[in-house]
């Protein structure tokens, strides 16, 4: 069945998906086991020949057929399915044009890019409200503006005008792995300097033009071609661009992996800034020191100076008492997280625990240098290298983002306490990756001191008896039968 | 999670029954429910665990001022309160006894026992999951039905319904899959019909083929047992079956582990045909054979002769008085009968017992069922006595090494679409070998007294709410303590008040200060209490403090900490208790040692491997629960010698920092 050309399926499927399940992404983790299951392909066939969106719900999976019952329904199920399953797989794909384009691999044009210069364009762009664009370790140039210039590459801005390549975008090498794996780039080694090929602004370099600034003109393009380099392998590629952490023009072989699953999964990537030194000290000295509030003075009043406890008595000093506030506010004597819109700690993440990503949601109107914003935050380690993050480590890499706090909806004494909770006051995501497999975590700074439970105590006899919040049992949808529950 | 059954205080013991109290010297009655709430029959569980700490409180009632009386009564209350205090609240203080080598703190008194379930959640009874319910439930047990259910009962049935639920599900599948079959055979057949044109050779009618289906359950032992046809019948639908078509019979249906199942039909052909007398129908030895002898009997009588001590309801005198003094026979011989269904299953099993010498006796099917069901009902006779009791009957004796296998039942649905018993043992039989009267009594006896007392034994033990219990078994006494882990004691003593630990040898209450060394002394094993002096090497680290730091800090915010081993977790995290709510939180706590300080000495390196949580998330989701880090950030010796100087653990506890990470599964796909 041909298809529209203009029309990519997998693409407005996923649109129509992410906007499915943009209502329960709040749905805790009971079913995502599932998630890695393989997708009815029937259901894709209807959505090919009808060219419609589906939603999530139907592409919900069904029951799993385990064996063959030897009836004639379920062989003939099965052939539809591997029919559907065909026709999807089987579909032309051809790459566009403007889908394609070529990128020379230049690892050492920005190396002297200085971190001076970097700053510079640093506050520069913060002045234009534009995200760091890491220049030095920008290593392929591309020849033409492709539609992935849209989200990937940045051009340098700032350069003299006789700088050669102005203008031109230039991608880091995750972007150009990237590209190169989805068939979109050809990543080809330049036999010449970097002014032969893309001479300063004189002649505005379009693709045929490359050939006329060479010195002796050549007979045909495809000679000329390949007088100027030669194309590279995918082999070649990763050789070229995938290095370890912290070398210059190339990624660790962890993020790029991260990297291109988020991205295939529709989601836009750009790397985070490396932060600053001097503005986090600043943040940290303009922090105040701990302004309290009224009502922990209040407290303090009532548990601090009041009553110092015995050193090994009860702390609840024995007596008449009128409510168990004042009981359990006698009790209070390990410091309590408080979160706070600062960050109470003004380390800064040490590597590998730092962040290096900032992930967006996949959104029609997302450009690299426009965008709100980021709705992740992503940290990538090793799972072998690495270790669950000691205190400092994971304090310090929350604190290094921003503060979010849950939905205010959820406020409230008869709120959701527990989706309160859970959400925490920060978040960042973890993606550990184990030879390739990825596995993400999402750490929230959780402040149970936020939620004390006993003011409930003086009022709980009175007005509601039973179970308290209810409906917390409806909420465990757990998709497979079996020993469902949640034990004790 | 019983609610109701817990309304029943201790003095509602049967009068025959007495509970053995070992009475604190200084416990005294507690006054938190009035007593006409105690006397009523259901308490509603937020009236009886009302209190969420062993500290009454008395609020001032509040002033309307719509309603001027209300002022006098609340000046009342306050002057009443002002001029006759109530007992300084906590106005009882429980007694527990250390006991070293569980590392815990036991409690012997009932009322403090309540008290401390009741209010808080503390601690656990040693028989018992979590509430100290192993009286009630031996009780109930042993047939009072009155005494109502207790939450392990209702646990059980809770299962039971689930799996019956599943295994009806199976079986419309089942069905739904033999229609679509029966349909599709008959387009075949029309088609064929219109092809041929003339003589057809009518192929198997579709009802043969349901039938099929029907007859290969069959062999499921519990419905040879509870179903009592006539012989004929049964050996006329057996008869139907012809042995070949048995032995070729390709797995027919959807859920192929019926066809696994050892006494599917398929494996029984196989199995039982080496030793087919020649004299019987094949199928009927093959049902006779496995309803008895099947090796792994999913449900039925089988493994109600395997339980393990199931001597103790024996009718007969002299083995009752084995028995029954003997303290350790815990299992039941009666929950099959306290189970739904089993009831009825015995009446048609017994009033077949009662044909029995009507019938002839070699009649193999009936005897195999006779014996099943004496074994049921007077339930004395271990697994291998009536075996080997009906097989010397029916068959050469089986070997030892067959019996001695383990019955381990299988997880799975069975199918047999005329099952009147649906009652599955979900504990595992042990090895019979094992068992105490396989020990005590000869095969020999049990056999012969099966065969001579069965008629009137089955007749008296049909209705077990007729024995009467105190005769059987003696007189009840309470087995079970409660016990406080360090944390929770520590947490009674030192926070609330509402606790004195004494010494298990001298009696002497334990000083609090004592106390802490000694709890930190015995987190580590060996307990570090080398040269007498409960101080030496001891650390801010211990993970005694650690964990009570944890503990406290939930605690002392209005949350119930409860050990969470059984979900591979430090501890859970209760909203109100274990009673109303699941926990929602599993915490793992992490010690860290993020002073610099920390560098001069010697702690424990806290690594913990990535593999190590995401198991620990995978677990704790698959029960619903959020994962909670928790980093316990230890302050260095200094700090913490000098806070326990000046403030004792009061103040050094001051020193210690918590934060809690909260830790998720993120999925891609959910998140786009």
């Amino acid at each position: 069945m041909p298809l529209d050309d203009d029309d990519i399926p997998t693409a407005a499927l996923a649109a129509s998906v992410s906007v499915a399940a943009g209502a329960d992404a709040e749905i805790p983790t009971a079913e995502e086991a599932l998630e890695e299951e393989a997708q009815d392909f029937r259901l894709f066939a209807t959505a090919f020949r009808k060219n419609t969106g589906i939603s999530a719900q139907t592409i919900r999976r069904g029951e799993k057929d385990f064996e063959s019952h030897g009836t004639r329904a379920q062989e003939k199920a099965l052939e539809q399915s591997r029919q559907a399953m065909q026709d999807h797989l089987s579909y032309t794909r051809v790459h566009l044009p403007q889908n394609w384009a070529r990128g020379w691999y230049f690892p050492d044009w920005w190396a002297d890019f200085t971190e001076e210069e970097e700053l510079q364009q640093q506050q520069l762009h913060q002045k234009e409200k534009r995200p760091p664009a890491h220049v030095r370790d920008r290593v392929v140039i591309l020849e033409t503006s492709s539609n992935s210039s849209s989200n990937l590459g940045r051009t340098v801005t700032g350069q003299a005008k006789d700088r050669p390549g102005r203008g031109k975008d230039w991608l880091l090498p995750e972007e150009a792995l990237f590209l190169i794996e989805r068939g979109s780039l050809d990543l080809w080694w330049p036999m010449r300097g970097m002014e032969e090929m893309f001479p300063p602004e004189k002649q505005p370099g379009a693709e045929e033009e490359v050939g006329k600034a060479d010195e002796q003109p050549k007979a045909t393009a495809e000679a000329d071609e390949y007088e100027m380099g030669f194309p590279l392998s995918v082999q070649a590629a990763y050789a070229l661009l995938v290095g370890n952490d912290g070398e210059r023009g190339k990624v660790s072989l962890q993020k790029f992996q991260m990297y291109s699953n988020l991205k295939r999964a529709g989601f836009n990537l750009l790397r985070a800034p490396s932060p600053p030194p001097s503005t986090q000290q600043a943040m940290a000295l303009q922090k105040p020191p701990q302004s309290n509030t009224i009502w922990q003075w209040l407290v303090s009043l009532l548990t601090g100076a009041n009553h110092s406890p015995q050193p090994y008595g009860p702390l609840v000093k024995p007596g008449l008492h009128r409510s168990y506030n004042t009981i359990y506010q006698q009790m209070a004597v390990i410091p309590r997280h408080k979160p706070s819109e600062q960050p109470s700690c003004a380390e800064q993440p040490q590597a590998p625990f730092e962040i290096h990503y900032h992930v967006w949601k996949a959104a029609a109107k997302w450009t690299k240098l426009r965008h709100p914003p980021p709705d992740f935050y992503i940290s990538v380690v090793d799972a072998q290298q690495t270790d669950v993050p000691s205190y400092e480590e994971i304090t310090a890499l929350i604190d290094a983002t921003p503060y979010a706090p849950s939905n205010p909806d959820w406020a409230g004494q008869h709120g959701r306490l527990y989706a309160r909770l859970k959400h925490g006051h920060r978040n960042v995501l973890i993606a550990v990756v184990d030879h390739g497999v990825i596995n993400y975590m999402r750490f929230a700074e959780g402040a149970f001191g936020e939620e004390p439970l006993f003011p409930r105590f003086d009022t709980r006899g009175a007005t509601r008896g039973g179970k308290r919040g209810g409906g917390r049992n409806h909420r465990g949808k757990s998709g497979r039968g079996g020993r469902g529950g949640r034990g004790r | 999670m019983s609610l109701s059954g817990e309304a029943a205080g201790e003095h509602k013991l049967p009068s025959n029954g007495s509970v053995v109290i070992q009475p604190a010297a200084s416990a005294k009655p507690r006054a938190n429910q009035s007593p006409s709430s105690r006397k009523s029959d259901t308490i509603p569980p937020y009236k009886m665990y009302a209190l969420p700490a062993p500290i009454r409180t008395f609020p001032l009632p509040s002033f309307y001022p719509n309603n001027p009386l209300s002022l006098f009564h609340l000046v009342y209350a306050w002057l009443s309160q002002t001029f006759f205090p109530p007992p300084a609240e906590p106005s009882v203080v429980h007694e527990g006894t250390w006991d070293p080598d569980t590392r815990s703190v036991h409690i012997k008194d009932a009322k403090s026992i309540r008290a401390l379930w009741q209010q808080g959640f503390f601690g656990k009874g040693s028989l018992s999951r979590s509430e100290p319910n192993w009286l009630k439930r031996e009780i109930s047990r042993r047939g009072d039905a009155e005494r109502g259910v207790v939450a392990e009962q209702r646990t059980d049935a809770r299962r039971e319904e689930r799996r019956m639920a599943k295994w009806e599900r199976a079986k419309n599948e089942l069905e739904a899959i033999e229609r679509v079959k029966h349909e599709e055979a008959q387009s075949k057949e029309t088609t064929a019909e219109e092809l041929a044109n003339g003589h057809v050779e009518s192929p198997e009618p579709p009802s043969a083929q349901i039938d099929d289906v029907i007859e290969m359950d069959l062999p499921c032992p519990d419905l040879s047992l509870t179903e009592a046809p006539p012989l004929q019948s049964r050996s006329a639908i057996a008869d139907d079956i012809p042995n070949g078509h048995l032995e070729t019979r390709k797995p027919p249906v959807g859920p192929l582990e019926l066809l696994a199942l050892p006494n599917s039909l398929a494996d029984l052909s196989s199995e039982t045909k080496p030793s087919l007398p020649e004299s019987q129908p094949p199928a009927v030895n093959g049902i006779t054979n496995g309803s008895i002898e099947g090796p792994k009997p999913p449900v039925g009588p089988l493994e109600l002769l395997a339980l393990p001590n199931s001597l103790p309801f024996c009718p007969q005198p002299t083995a009752a008085d084995d028995t029954t003094e003997s303290p350790k026979t815990p299992v039941s011989p009666l929950e099959p009968l306290s189970l739904p269904t089993s009831l009825t299953d015995l009446t048609a099993g017994s009033s077949l017992t009662q044909e029995e010498p009507e019938l002839s006796p070699t009649d193999h099917v009936l005897d195999g069922h006779a014996n099943g069901v004496y074994g049921i009902l007077n339930g004395t006779c271990s697994a291998s006595t009536p075996l080997s009791s009906a097989q010397g009957s029916t068959k050469k004796p089986q070997t030892n090494g067959q019996v001695a296998q383990p019955l381990k039942r299988r997880k799975g649905v069975r199918f047999s679409p005329e099952v009147e018993s649906t009652t599955f043992q979900h504990t595992d039989p042990p090895s019979p070998n094992r068992s105490p009267p396989t020990a005590t009594l000869s095969q020999g006896t049990v056999a012969e007294r099966s065969a001579t007392e069965a008629k009137p034994s089955t007749a008296g033990d049909t209705l077990p709410s007729s024995l009467d219990i105190s005769v059987v078994f003696g007189e009840l006494v309470n087995k079970e303590h409660f016990q406080l882990s360090p944390e929770e004691a520590f947490f009674l003593v030192f926070s609330l008040g509402a606790l004195k630990i004494v010494d298990p040898v001298t009696k002497a209450t334990i000083p609090t200060e004592q106390l802490l060394a000694l709890f930190r002394s015995h987190s580590y094993f060996p307990a570090r209490t080398a040269d007498g002096s409960l101080t030496a090497g001891l650390q801010p680290h211990d993970p005694f403090l650690v964990h009570f730091a944890v503990y406290h800090h939930f605690r002392s915010l209005g949350w119930v900490p409860r050990h969470g081993i059984k979900f591979g977790v430090d501890w859970l995290l209760y909203q109100r208790g274990p009673v109303f709510d699941h926990a929602e939180f599993g915490l793992m706590v992490v010690p860290s040692f993020s002073d610099a300080r920390w560098s001069e000495y010697e702690h424990e390196k806290a690594k913990r491997s990535w593999s190590w949580l995401m198991g620990v998330n995978r677990v704790l989701s698959h029960v619903l629960k959020g994962l909670v880090l928790v980093y316990v950030d230890v302050p260095p010796p200094p700090v913490f010698d000098e806070a326990m100087a000046s403030g004792g653990i009061a103040d050094a506890l001051r020193k210690y920092t918590i934060r809690e990470v909260m830790v998720r599964r993120w999925s891609s796909n959910r998140n786009r």
